[in-house]
C-alpha cells in the first residue's frame, strides 16, 4: 500500500510514531471525532509518555539536589560526579519526551478526561493490596497473606469464580510454595502465630 | 585440548545423581514458568532466582542454567501458540509460528522450534567451550578505560535497539541507570538517594526491579485491559516432523545458529538482530516463498535457532568480560553475584571448575529438554489452558514472594507497588523496560571503572581515549548515535513510513477541527 493512501486512512493527530499503535488503532477505528480522548489508545500512550518524560525531569531535579549535598572526596572523580551526569542526562531526555508528546496532552487536556475508569481504580486497588501484603506479611504470616493476596487479585482481574473457591485455589499455591520454598529449600518464609 | 579436560571435569561435577536431579527441576520448573503468557526468559530466571538462594553455588548455577534454557523453550512455545511474545527477540518466531498453529499444524512448529533450540544450544554451547577461555584470555589486558568504552557501546546499542525509539529506550536505560544509583557508595561510604530511610542504604535489589517492572506491570496491563478471563485451546495432535519438514528445517537450523552465535557474543549483541537477519535469510533462499506470512517452517526454525544460538552467544561477553547485553544476561549477572561470584576474566581462572560444571549443565539441560519436551509438549500447551486472572493472580503472589525473599523488608514490598506502577507507566507509552534492566545493573559498574580510570590517570579523562581499542569503540559508539538506524535493519524504513502518516495526520486533524468549529 503507498504511503499517500495510508495518509488518507490515517486517524486524525492521534498517531504516534510506533507502526504497532497505529495498526493496533486502525483495526478499532474511533466511531466520532467527538469521542473522548482516552478511547484512542494512541493518545494515551502519546500522553502518559510525556508523563513519564515529566516523572524524568522531576528525578533530575531530585538527583541533581542530592549530588550537590555530598561531600567531596580526594578522587578526582567524586561520589557526585556520576550522579550528576545522569542527572543531566535525564533532564535532557524528560523534557525531549515532554516535547516530543507534548500534542497529546493538549488533545487530552482539550478533549477532558471524563470520569475515572473503574479499571483504574482496581489497577490502584491491586497496588494497594501489595503495600497491605507488606505490612501484614510478618504478623500474619506467608500462608494467610499469601492466599488473601491471591483472592484479591484474582477478584481484580475479573475472576468469575465465587471468592471461597479462590480461597481453596491461593491456599493450594501457597501451601506448594511453603513445602517447596521453606521445607525443600530452606528458605525461611515469615511464619504468623500459628507457625505457617 | 586443554578445555575439553576442564569441560569433562565439568561434567563429572554435573552429573553426579544429585545435580542430575537439579537439572531436570530446573528445566522443569523454568518450561512451565516460562510458557505462561507474557512471562519471558528474563522475568522467569528473576522470579525464580530466590530458589537458589539456599543451594550451593554449584547446584544453584547448575538449577539456573536449566531455568535459563527452559524458559528460553517455553517462552518460544507461548509466543508460537499465542503470539504474545514474552521478549523482543521471540517477536520474529511467533510471526510464522503463529500462523502455523491457527492452520493446525501447532505440532509441527513447536516441534522444530524445539529441535531447533536443541541444535543451536548445543553448537553454541560447543562454541561457549573454546570461544570463552580464549576471550577471558584477551579481556585480561582489558582495562579501566576499555571497559568504560564496552559499557558506553552496551548501553547505546541496548536503548537504540529495544523498543520504538533512540530517546524511549534512552530514557528506559536513565531509569535504570536512577535506581543503580541509589544506597551507599562504596568508596566514599555515603548515601545517595536514599532520603535518609535505612532500607535504601543496601541499594534496591535487582530482582525486586525486575519483577516489579516484567511481572507486577504486566499483571496490572490485564486489569487495565479487562483480558483477565481469556483462555485458550489445547494443542492437538504430536510434536513430530515428517520428512518433508525436516528436509526444510535443517539448513535454516544451521543458518540461524550461524548467524545467532557471533552476533550475540558481541559486546554490542542482543538476540533481536540476528532473528531478523534469520527471517530475513530463510525468505530470500527459501523454495516456498509463497508460503511466508502463511506459516512456513523455516521462518520459525531459522530465528527459534537463531534466537537460542544468541542466547548461548550472550553468555561470551557475560563469563568473560562480565558485560550482559540482554535483561537476561542481566538477571544472570546479579545471580552470580549472589552467590559472591564476579563475572569477568578473572572469574575462569578463579572459580574455573564452577564454570565448567555450569557450562556442562548447559549442555545436559538442552538434552533433558529436547527429551522432556517432544513427548510433554501437550501438558505444557495445557498451561495456557488456564485462564488468566488465576496465572496472573500467582504471578503476583510469586512476585511478592520473590521481592521479600531477595530484600527481606517489608519496604521492598512498598517498592516493588512503586516499581510495578511505574513499569504499567512505561508500558502504556510502548517505552522498553529491558534496558532498564540492563542499565541498574551496568550502572555501578561502569561508574566504579569510570572512577578507576580517572585515579589511573590521576583525573586527566585522556586515558578514556588512550588506546587504539578505545579509540575505535568510541568510533563505533558515534556512528550509532549518529548515523540514525545505522544498526536498526529495516526498523528505520518503517519507523520514517509511520512518521509519513503522522505528517500528514496532523495536517488533517486541524483542518477537521476546524471544520467542527464552523
Amino acid at each position: 500500500m503507498s504511503a499517500r493512501r495510508r495518509e488518507k486512512q490515517a486517524l486524525p493527530g492521534l498517531d504516534t510514531t510506533e507502526v504497532r499503535t497505529v495498526r493496533d488503532r486502525r483495526a478499532a477505528p474511533p466511531s466520532s471525532v467527538a469521542s473522548r480522548a482516552v478511547d484512542h489508545p494512541a493518545v494515551v500512550s502519546g500522553a502518559v509518555t510525556a508523563v513519564v518524560g515529566l516523572l524524568l525531569v522531576v528525578a533530575a531535579i531530585v538527583l541533581l539536589t542530592d549530588a550537590a549535598s555530598l561531600r567531596p572526596t580526594s578522587e578526582p572523580l567524586g561520589p557526585a560526579a556520576f550522579p550528576t551526569i545522569i542527572g543531566v542526562l535525564l533532564a535532557v531526555v524528560g523534557v525531549a519526551l515532554v516535547a516530543v508528546n507534548l500534542r497529546f496532552v493538549l488533545v487530552v487536556l482539550r478533549r477532558g478526561v471524563g470520569p475515572v475508569s473503574p479499571r483504574l481504580w482496581r489497577v490502584l486497588g491491586l497496588l494497594a493490596g501489595i503495600v497491605v501484603y507488606g505490612v501484614l506479611l510478618p504478623f500474619v504470616g506467608f500462608t494467610v497473606v499469601s492466599v488473601a493476596l491471591f483472592v484479591a487479585g484474582a477478584l481484580v482481574l475479573g475472576s468469575p469464580r465465587p471468592w471461597w473457591r479462590l480461597a481453596l485455589y491461593g491456599l493450594v499455591l501457597a501451601g506448594v510454595i511453603v513445602l517447596l520454598f521453606d521445607r525443600v529449600i530452606g528458605l525461611a518464609l515469615p511464619a504468623g502465630p500459628w507457625g505457617f | 585440548m586443554d578445555q575439553l579436560n576442564l569441560l569433562m571435569q565439568g561434567f563429572e561435577a554435573a552429573l553426579t545423581p544429585e545435580n542430575l536431579l537439579w537439572a531436570l527441576l530446573g528445566v522443569t520448573i523454568g518450561t512451565a514458568v516460562g510458557v505462561l503468557p507474557g512471562i519471558g526468559p528474563a522475568l522467569t530466571v528473576a522470579l525464580l532466582l530466590p530458589i537458589t538462594f539456599r543451594l550451593d553455588p554449584a547446584a544453584a548455577l547448575i538449577l539456573f542454567a536449566g531455568i535459563y534454557y527452559g524458559g528460553m523453550y517455553g517462552g518460544s512455545t507461548t509466543s508460537i501458540l499465542l503470539n504474545t511474545p514474552g521478549e523482543s527477540a521471540s517477536i520474529v518466531s511467533a510471526i510464522e509460528g503463529n500462523k502455523m498453529a491457527k492452520a493446525g499444524r501447532a505440532a509441527s512448529a513447536l516441534a522444530t522450534a524445539a529441535l531447533g533450540s536443541f541444535v543451536a544450544g548445543t553448537v553454541g554451547t560447543v562454541a561457549i567451550t573454546f570461544v570463552a577461555p580464549w576471550v577471558a584470555d584477551f579481556a585480561v589486558q582489558l582495562g579501566p578505560p576499555e571497559y568504560v568504552a564496552l559499557m558506553v557501546i552496551a548501553f547505546v546499542t541496548v536503548s537504540a535497539l529495544l523498543g520504538p525509539s533512540l530517546l524511549k529506550g534512552a530514557a528506559s536505560l536513565l531509569i535504570g541507570l536512577t535506581i543503580g544509583l541509589v544506597g551507599i557508595d562504596a568508596q566514599s561510604g555515603q548515601a545517595r538517594l536514599a532520603f535518609g530511610a535505612g532500607g535504601l542504604f543496601d541499594g534496591i535489589d535487582v530482582v525486586l526491579v525486575v519483577v516489579g517492572l516484567f511481572a507486577i506491570s504486566e499483571a496490572l496491563g490485564h486489569v487495565l485491559a479487562k483480558t483477565g478471563r481469556t483462555t485458550v485451546q489445547p494443542v492437538k495432535g504430536r510434536a513430530l516432523l515428517t520428512r518433508d519438514e525436516f528436509k526444510r528445517s535443517w539448513p535454516a537450523w544451521l543458518r540461524g545458529t550461524a548467524l545467532g552465535f557471533p552476533i550475540g557474543s558481541l559486546p554490542a549483541g542482543g538476540a533481536e538482530i540476528p532473528t531478523f537477519l534469520s527471517y530475513a535469510t530463510e525468505k530470500r533462499l527459501s523454495k516456498h516463498k509463497d508460503e511466508f506470512g502463511h506459516g512456513a517452517i523455516e521462518g520459525v526454525a531459522g530465528p527459534e535457532a537463531a534466537n537460542n544460538a544468541a542466547a548461548a552467544g550472550v553468555l561470551v561477553p557475560l563469563l568473560t568480560i562480565g558485560l550482559p547485553t540482554s535483561a537476561t544476561a542481566a538477571v544472570i549477572l546479579t545471580a552470580f553475584q549472589s552467590y559472591g561470584l564476579q563475572p569477568g576474566p578473572t572469574l575462569f581462572a578463579e572459580s574455573g571448575d564452577l564454570v565448567w560444571a555450569l557450562i556442562a549443565s548447559l549442555y545436559i539441560g538442552n538434552v533433558m529438554l529436547l527429551v522432556l519436551n517432544l513427548p510433554l509438549v501437550k501438558v505444557w500447551a495445557r498451561v495456557l489452558t488456564i485462564p488468566a486472572w488465576a496465572i496472573y493472580a500467582a504471578v503476583v503472589v510469586f512476585a511478592c514472594l520473590g521481592a521479600y525473599s531477595a530484600g527481606g523488608s517489608t519496604t521492598d514490598l512498598f517498592l516493588l507497588a512503586g516499581i510495578g506502577a511505574l513499569g504499567l507507566l512505561l508500558r502504556i507509552g510502548d517505552i522498553p523496560v529491558a534496558p532498564a534492566v540492563v542499565g541498574l545493573i551496568l550502572g555501578p559498574l561502569l561508574e566504579q571503572q569510570l572512577r578507576r580510570a580517572m585515579i589511573l590517570s590521576e583525573g586527566d579523562p585522556g586515558i578514556l581515549v588512550s588506546s587504539p581499542l578505545t579509540i575505535g569503540l568510541w568510533i563505533a559508539i558515534a556512528v550509532v548515535l549518529v548515523v540514525p538506524g545505522a544498526l536498526s535493519l529495516g526498523r528505520r524504513r518503517r519507523r520514517i513510513l509511520a512518521d509519513r502518516i503522522e505528517t500528514g495526520a496532523v495536517r488533517t486533524v486541524d483542518d477537521r477541527e476546524t471544520a467542527d468549529r464552523r
